[in-house]
């Protein structure tokens, strides 16, 4: 009924070269603007890139920012990640805000995520502390020893006593305390 | 796969089998206790393709304990695929003609309706008395608890606990016994 | 036997037994409260028990010095913890990754302290906590390494034979979480003061 497996593929968490275990570092490699010097859908790349490119690259040293002005072209944004893998935003009609909130985006991620599916929320080298659970973790000892069927085994566990149980436990107590006080005598 | 690991996955994935004593129990309360075995859902590696389910033996099926009017208006229906061949049988007609099927049809209707479902009745072992052949008895270590007390037959007391009984009341002095 | 010592006999038997059901319907009646049915237990009075209180305390103390033992000579090993972060509990150790869907503030490269942990185990024990393990027991520290957007998912509406339909295609902005450490510091019962925790709600 649905076409999402052809074209979302399932994948387990991965990070590219175990980032932050020791210190982390931004994936980005570099990003490329390509903008139109006069049409009108590259008018808020190119007021990005008099007000808030400079900000934005004070902040992020690490990214390697190029322009390339093509004409007639609608305005791209290209990025580019350690591990070689590219996204590409059409940044046509963009507002320089839009086009800010693309580039901390792209600056967050560490490759393009669109056509992957997580599995799992979680991914751990080490899936078990305590040791995997066998059939024998919290066995019952006394069962090492019993012989199968076991008449103890087999009945319910009964907290409840029967009336005949209770007779005989109140005449056994009864007894007791008559051999008790007749010590005492 | 290392030889250690090779360990873990066998003990992980161990198979038990485990005995029921089906005496004076109902089968279809019964059915969804042994089906949790029987299916693996008892483990927490439990998944429908793990083939983590284990084995279960089931004695005295013979001396199953069904509500109510069951045994006279239980009624199992079967249809042999040619006209003219359903047939309408009666619980108590079903039992004497073999004592398993009431138990072995219980566990299966109480399973969900999936292809695991036969694979899963394959490892059910279901025996219509106590005796069970040696090999299997051998396999076998778990008990599963029954789901109601099985209380003693007033005939099956012994002669001394009988005597050692408290006397609670008696006749009066001046009945007489016919 | 008599009459009169039977009758005797009988009301002696009902008294005795008339004290020790009103202790044990008081208990049973907490315990029915707060028992869950399980398969083939059937509940009812509480059985005769022999109580050395004197005892349990020593061998919880013994236990206790044990794994402070343990912990003073860094001898426990690799820790799990459960831990309840953004409305969901999971189960981290050193070392992996972690998914947090929806908006979540912390941005790349920042240093975050989980607080809320439900339950700490090493190999040779475990610390279950009542719901929150002690303040300042366990540190636990992750690293924000990611804020992604997840793969677009769809939400589809239809209304069947009125001609309505709706595709509402969205993405989750998700937050990966590297856990650097997770330790016990300090002793139980005695654990680390812990600052900076004044405003939070547990």
């Amino acid at each position: 009924m649905s076409n999402s497996h052809l074209f979302l593929k399932p994948a387990f968490i991965t990070t590219p070269g175990q980032n932050g275990v020791g210190r982390y570092f931004c994936q980005l490699q570099r990003v490329v603007l390509k903008f139109c010097k006069n049409n009108g859908s590259s008018r808020g790349m190119r007021e990005f890139i008099e007000n808030k490119l400079i900000d934005f690259v004070k902040e992020t040293p690490e990214v390697a920012v190029y322009m390339k002005p093509r004409r007639h072209r609608t305005p791209i944004i290209r990025a580019e990640y350690l591990n070689g893998d590219t996204q590409w935003v059409n940044a046509r009609n963009f507002t320089e805000d839009e086009i800010l909130k693309w580039l901390q985006l792209l600056k967050t991620q560490s490759s393009d995520k669109t056509g992957i599916r997580l599995r799992k929320l979680l991914h751990t080298d080490h899936p078990s502390v305590q040791g995997p659970w066998t059939p024998y973790t919290f066995r019952d000892p006394k069962l090492n020893l019993a012989e199968f069927p076991s008449p103890e085994l087999a009945g319910p566990h009964v907290v409840e006593t029967t009336a005949t149980e209770e007779l005989l436990e109140m005449y056994k107590n009864q007894q007791i305390e008559d051999v008790n006080e007749k010590r005492a005598e | 796969m290392s030889a250690l690991k090779r360990v873990q996955q066998w003990a992980t994935f161990a198979r038990i089998w485990h005995i029921y004593d089906a005496t004076w129990q109902n089968p279809f309360k019964s059915a969804e206790v042994v089906k949790k075995f029987l299916m693996g859902l008892y483990k927490p590696i439990y998944h429908p393709l793990n083939d983590c389910g284990d084995h279960v033996i089931i004695i005295n099926s013979g001396e199953i304990a069904l509500p109510g009017d069951e045994w006279k208006k239980r009624v199992y229906f079967h249809h042999t695929g040619y006209p003219g061949g359903a047939s309408w049988t009666l619980a108590w007609e079903l039992h004497t003609k073999d004592p398993t099927m009431i138990l072995k049809k219980a566990i299966y209707n109480s399973m969900d309706g999936n292809l695991q479902r036969r694979h899963t009745m394959q490892r059910l072992h279901i025996f219509p008395d106590a005796n069970v052949p040696k090999s299997l008895l051998d396999n076998v270590s778990n008990q599963i608890r029954q789901l109601r007390p099985v209380p003693t037959r007033l005939d099956r007391y012994t002669a001394e606990e009988v005597a050692s009984y408290p006397k609670l009341i008696d006749y009066p002095k001046d009945y007489i016994i016919r | 036997m008599d009459n009169a010592e039977y009758q005797h006999k009988v009301s002696k038997l009902s008294l005795r037994n008339g004290q020790n059901y009103s202790r044990s319907l008081g208990q049973a009646g907490n315990l029915l409260s707060s028992i869950t049915k399980r398969y083939s237990t059937i509940i009812a009075s509480t059985p005769y028990e022999i109580v050395d209180e004197d005892k349990e305390t020593n061998v919880a103390k013994d236990i206790i010095k044990k794994i402070n033992d343990q912990i003073a000579q860094s001898q426990e090993g690799r820790l799990f913890a459960i831990v309840h972060l953004a409305g969901k509990q999971f189960r981290i150790t050193e070392g992996d990754v972690l998914v947090v869907e929806g908006y979540w503030p912390p941005n790349c490269g920042d240093k975050i302290s989980l607080d809320k942990v439900l339950l700490v185990g090493a190999s040779d024990f475990t610390l279950i906590g009542r719901p929150l393990v002690q303040r300042g027991l366990v540190n636990i520290e992750a690293t924000v390494i990611e804020k992604t957007l997840s793969h677009t998912k769809t939400h589809f509406r239809k209304k069947r034979r009125k001609q309505y339909k709706r595709i509402h295609f969205y993405k989750i902005p998700q937050t990966y979480l590297r856990i650097n450490t997770v330790k016990v510091t300090g002793e139980l019962n005695n654990p680390p003061e812990v600052r900076g925790l004044e405003k939070a709600i547990f």
